[in-house]
């Protein structure tokens, strides 16, 4: 690069910024229409520069407020972290006295159709149902002595086998209490 | 301590990470958002951050951000690239100073509507070694790659975005 193209570097860069007087310009355009190493650059480094000279964005000031207040919140809800994280006893049994009451005050507040209550039942029907029972018993034990008998009638009508028939003479006089 | 050096990061950092956001989104709205949660994740991991590492892992963040919201976005279709690139231009907050507010040349317009047709990694690499004058070091912990993944990836974007104003803006290149 010579001294002209060192010293037309200058305007390039005004000329990328857009702030070249028309004088200015004229030269510019002038050098590059007879400097090939110049157009060069031009090509390579114009856009590059347009991206390094993009216009700053600053932080608007509610951005700024809304982080701050968010990181205010933050610290509120550490400092509530870091007081459970010292009194972790206090807070376990302040829960389970918690839930032990909730489970009282559910169990005494149960519906009043819920609740066993037994029913009463008059003298007269009491005694129905012994004397239904005292029948019961009785048609049952009737039912066993007729079994008894039709096993013993079996047994002496032969129909059973012989070792069998054996057997329950051995153990009948037991059974009849003999 | 802590709240003493979070705030010296978010001064030092917060302009950044908004200008990098707003750039790759094209959205005030979304740039700011994005700001606020990534500011946000940086007190809450404040113990497990390298000090040393604290701009590569605030920009990794932004990044990560801004690539959740490009997601959303494609996958809701709720906007159109138009409205998206009109939202560049006229999205500029009116309490602002003017210093603040956007002022793009026609030229430097017509290279970022080229930088956005590149792909994601090549604009974010863009942005982040002209726009932030990041170093390459530092722009591989962004990315997670190493330091020759990084030249390589500069050097491919250089070239798509010159063959692209080659091809999409010829009157620009002409013109620059």
């Amino acid at each position: 690069m010579n001294k002209k193209c060192q010293d037309m570097q200058a305007l390039l860069d005004l000329f990328i910024m857009d702030d070249l007087s028309g004088k200015e310009l004229k030269m510019l355009q002038d050098h590059l229409d007879q400097c090939a190493d110049c157009q060069r650059v031009i090509e390579g480094e114009a856009w590059e520069k347009l991206l390094l000279h993009l216009p700053k964005r600053r932080c608007p000031e509610r951005v700024i407020r809304r982080v701050e207040s968010m990181i205010r919140q933050e610290r509120k809800r550490a400092g509530v972290f870091r007081w459970q994280a010292g009194h972790w006893r206090q807070t376990v049994f302040a829960g389970a006295a918690l839930a032990a009451l909730l489970i009282f005050l559910i169990i005494r507040h149960q519906p009043e159709e819920h609740q066993f209550t037994p029913q009463a039942y008059t003298q007269e029907e009491i005694e129905q149902a012994r004397e239904a029972m005292k029948w019961t018993m009785v048609y049952t034990a009737q039912k066993i002595k007729k079994s008894e008998t039709r096993v013993i009638d079996e047994v002496f009508t032969h129909r059973l086998p012989e070792s069998v028939q054996k057997s329950v003479r051995k153990v009948l006089p037991i059974l009849q209490g003999d | 301590m802590k709240q003493m050096q979070y705030k010296m990061a978010f001064r030092k950092h917060r302009d950044k990470v908004f200008g990098f956001a707003f750039y790759l989104l094209r959205n005030q709205e979304d740039a700011e958002d994005v700001t606020q949660e990534v500011f946000v994740n940086l007190w809450k991991h404040w113990k497990g951050i390298n000090r040393q590492k604290q701009e590569a892992w605030i920009m990794k963040t932004t990044r990560n951000k801004c690539i959740d919201v490009i997601r959303k976005r494609q996958s809701s279709l709720s906007r159109v690239q138009g409205i998206e690139w009109e939202s560049l231009a006229f999205s500029v907050d009116e309490t602002e100073s003017p210093h603040a507010q956007l002022e793009l040349t026609e030229t430097q317009d017509s290279v970022l509507r080229v930088l956005y047709t590149l792909p994601e990694k090549i604009q974010s690499v863009l942005l982040l070694y002209y726009f932030q004058d990041m170093k390459i070091n530092t722009i591989g912990d962004v990315l997670d790659v190493n330091l020759n993944t990084v030249k390589v990836t500069l050097h491919r974007g250089r070239k798509m975005l010159k063959e692209a104003l080659k091809n999409q803006c010829p009157d620009v290149v002409e013109g620059l």
